[in-house]
């Protein structure tokens, strides 16, 4: 097994290529592991993420474009503006197979261009071109040009205005839908003046051991993925947002800033409303059989907009978190944040944190530039969606997050963030153990290190009670672990609704040639989880870190299921603590000696 | 008593919420009542029991934390049914 990275240095106009060996491979598989490895490698502590010496890290995995199914996906890495440490995201779309037909598996790039460029890559070649003419545009025109101008046959990355005005929450967007979103990869795309990434589609084929006994392993993987309800039934038919109706009733989620965990209106933004009115059709990635894409189109005023989504992050980040219940708004701002290339979860959250503010007297009238700050002005969250891509007025002061916004204007505990990084869709007072998975995510609130909805409220891989904190590290962990080999290989997170590490070792082995057993390839997980922890602990981030919002520490849930119910974090996180091997969020030496890092 | 029945997802068939009257305590007799008005709904019983891989959540509260069908309701309880969008192989 072997790597063909490309390697870019912007400032130097260099291109070269480096591979990555069997043994690099084994210990970090590829993609999120991989892309930390290099940077912890090859970056100092305290660097601006801005600066030359960021490195910009696009990774695909042994599975990436194989007959894996949902292994349409590719990884992103560098550090975060928006946190200060670990940045990474990954992204669905088509680049991340073109990237490894066209002949890499990833790209590094560091240093910064003189001018706007993009990248081309055709068939083992690489050339960095001038992007000053697609410089200003939108992610979808930028797409659109490149495609008039070279052909149909390629597929694009791109950032749009909010990554090229550094915008803390700027992201890289594929496929015009689909996005690297989260910690703000965008603005270290645009600090680097790189606009875009083209490929052109390949022929060559990822590199599989033994062709026949992976057949066997993906027919077997298929036919669960198909047979789950979740990934064969929910996720088809009624996209991410099927969740809406679910969360709200079981009271977490989070309502006008985390006031309370039931939104009165739900119903209007759910999955069932949009298969009821907007849906054209549903989507995949490449290479999924899931579909949980929705492709949507508003006709009436003043939100027409021929786009995709919401999905269920959006439905909330741009609805309930806003108090906002009109869906054709919630999707105009949704497809806005696409083309913008900004990530929605950050930016709703901070929008829904001045609501707040604002409702505190905090934010003056004549900082508003004649917007109405009160919950559930649908014309604000659309508006403010250009505002903050273009730092214009009051949209500047959302460009830089909740956490620097609430400290500016006195109130930090009104952010709704954990290591500066804004809270998804689900209230920890009413799932305790996905509450553990936000304090102790490596790169700050997140639902994908460790979903816990999926135990606590879904009942996989069993059901756990989600009012309680028992026993819930030790899921916690597993999670963190088995995700980041999901991150790593690299395939889409859906996938383990249906199977597990079982499902993914048996078509690792013969993609490999490995011969691995299941404790082998959760330890793999388990140092990827641990570098990354070792990469926040060298930029000053540990035990301190690790915790939550006060709103979910301190004030009872006021409503619904949970209602009463604050996050018993401290007894969680000491036996969390316990299970990893950490003292104060940090990897003892025994723990580092057997995990065989740095 | 009276509860309110919620339903979700291919289930809500334009029904969306139903208020039922229903004599015992438990969720089981309240079922009863919401069957004999819609019959193809009795699909979320199964062997005495919720059906694998739908769910009943009592104000919220999955009634697998709670009692089951034998949860005790109480006037003006809330009770919603989604179809299999939860739950997977429970390995």
């Amino acid at each position: 097994m072997e790597y063909t990275i490309l390697r870019v240095d912007l400032s130097k106009d260099k291109i070269w290529e480096e591979k990555v060996g069997e043994k690099v491979i084994k210990k970090y598989l590829g993609g999120r592991g991989l892309g930390v490895k290099i940077l912890y490698e090859e970056t100092e502590a305290g660097i601006d993420p801005f600066g030359e010496e960021n490195r910009l890290i696009f990774m695909t995995g042994y599975a990436t474009g194989t007959a894996v199914p949902l292994s349409g996906r590719f990884h992103v890495i560098t550090k975060s503006p928006l946190t200060g440490g670990i940045g990474d995201s990954n992204c669905g779309g088509q680049f991340g197979p073109m990237l490894r037909f066209a002949g890499y598996e990833g790209i590094v790039v560091q240093g910064i261009a003189d001018n706007p460029v993009y990248l081309y890559i055709e068939d083992g070649h690489a050339e960095l071109r001038d992007a000053s003419h697609l410089w200003g545009k939108g992610t979808w025109s930028t797409e659109d040009t490149l495609r008039e101008e070279l052909g149909k046959d390629i597929n694009i990355v791109s950032i749009g205005p909010a990554g090229e005005n550094k915008v803390m929450m700027a992201a890289i967007i594929n496929d015009k839908h689909r996005a690297a979103g989260r910690t703000g990869v965008g603005a270290v795309m645009g600090s680097k003046k790189l606009k875009a990434i083209v490929v052109r589609k390949g022929k060559r084929k990822p590199e599989v051991h033994d062709e026949a006994k992976l057949k066997e392993a993906v027919e077997n993987v298929r036919r669960i993925v198909r047979e789950s309800p979740v990934t064969g039934e929910a996720l088809p038919t009624y996209g991410t947002a099927v969740l809406v109706n679910i969360i709200n009733e079981t009271g977490g989620f989070p309502t006008r800033n985390f006031k309370t965990g039931v939104f009165e209106k739900a119903n209007e933004i759910s999955g069932e409303k949009i298969a009821e009115t907007y849906l054209v059709r549903k989507k995949a990635c490449w290479g999924c059989i899931v579909a949980c894409g929705r492709v949507t189109k508003v006709e009436t005023p003043p939100y027409q907009v021929d786009g995709e989504g919401p999905e269920y992050e959006t439905a909330w980040s741009l609805g309930a978190m806003c108090g906002i219940s009109d869906l054709a708004a919630v999707i105009k701002a949704h497809n806005l944040c696409d083309d913008l290339g900004m990530d929605p979860i950050s930016f709703g959250s901070t929008v829904a944190c001045a609501m707040e503010l604002y409702e505190n007297g905090k934010i003056p009238e004549e900082k508003l530039g004649g917007l109405k700050l009160e919950w559930g002005n649908p014309q604000t969250v659309v508006e403010l969606a250009w505002r903050t891509a273009f730092r214009d007025g009051f949209g500047d002061e959302i460009a830089m997050g909740a956490k620097r916004l609430a400290e500016k204007y006195g109130m930090p505990d009104l952010a709704m963030h954990v290591k500066g990084l804004e809270l998804p869709a689900y209230d920890p007072r009413a799932y305790k153990g996905h509450g553990l998975g936000y304090a102790t995510s490596n790169r700050g609130g997140c639902h994908l290190r460790a979903y816990m909805i999926a135990p606590e409220v879904l009942g996989i891989p069993e059901k756990l009670d989600p009012l309680t904190p028992e026993g819930k590290a030790q899921w916690v962990k597993i999670f963190q672990d088995l995700f980041c080999i999901v991150d790593s290989m690299v395939v889409c997170k859906f996938i383990t609704f249906a199977v597990g590490a079982e499902e993914l070792l048996s078509v690792t082995n013969p993609i490999t040639g490995w011969d691995w057993n299941v404790d082998e390839f959760m330890k793999a997980g388990e140092r990827i989880y641990n570098l990354e922890r070792l990469y926040i602990n060298r930029e000053g981030f540990d035990g301190k870190d690790d915790t939550l919002p006060k709103r979910l520490l301190e004030e009872p849930m006021p409503e619904g299921a949970a209602k009463g119910h604050v996050v018993e974090l401290d007894k969680m996180l000491e036996e969390f603590y316990r299970i990893r091997g950490w003292v104060n969020g940090k990897p003892t030496e025994e723990k580092l000696r057997e995990l065989d890092i740095p | 008593m009276k509860v309110k029945f919620k339903l979700y997802a291919s289930l809500r068939r334009g029904r969306g919420t139903v208020e039922v009257e229903f004599k015992g305590k438990t969720l089981r007799d309240a079922l009863r009542e919401l069957f004999k008005i819609y019959p193809d709904l009795s699909e979320i019983v199964e062997r005495d029991r919720v059906k694998e891989f739908y769910k009943i959540f009592v104000n919220g509260r999955d009634v697998e934390h709670l009692e089951g069908l034998d949860t005790e309701l109480k006037e003006g309880d809330e009770i919603a049914i989604f179809p299999p969008i939860a739950g997977g192989l429970n390995r």
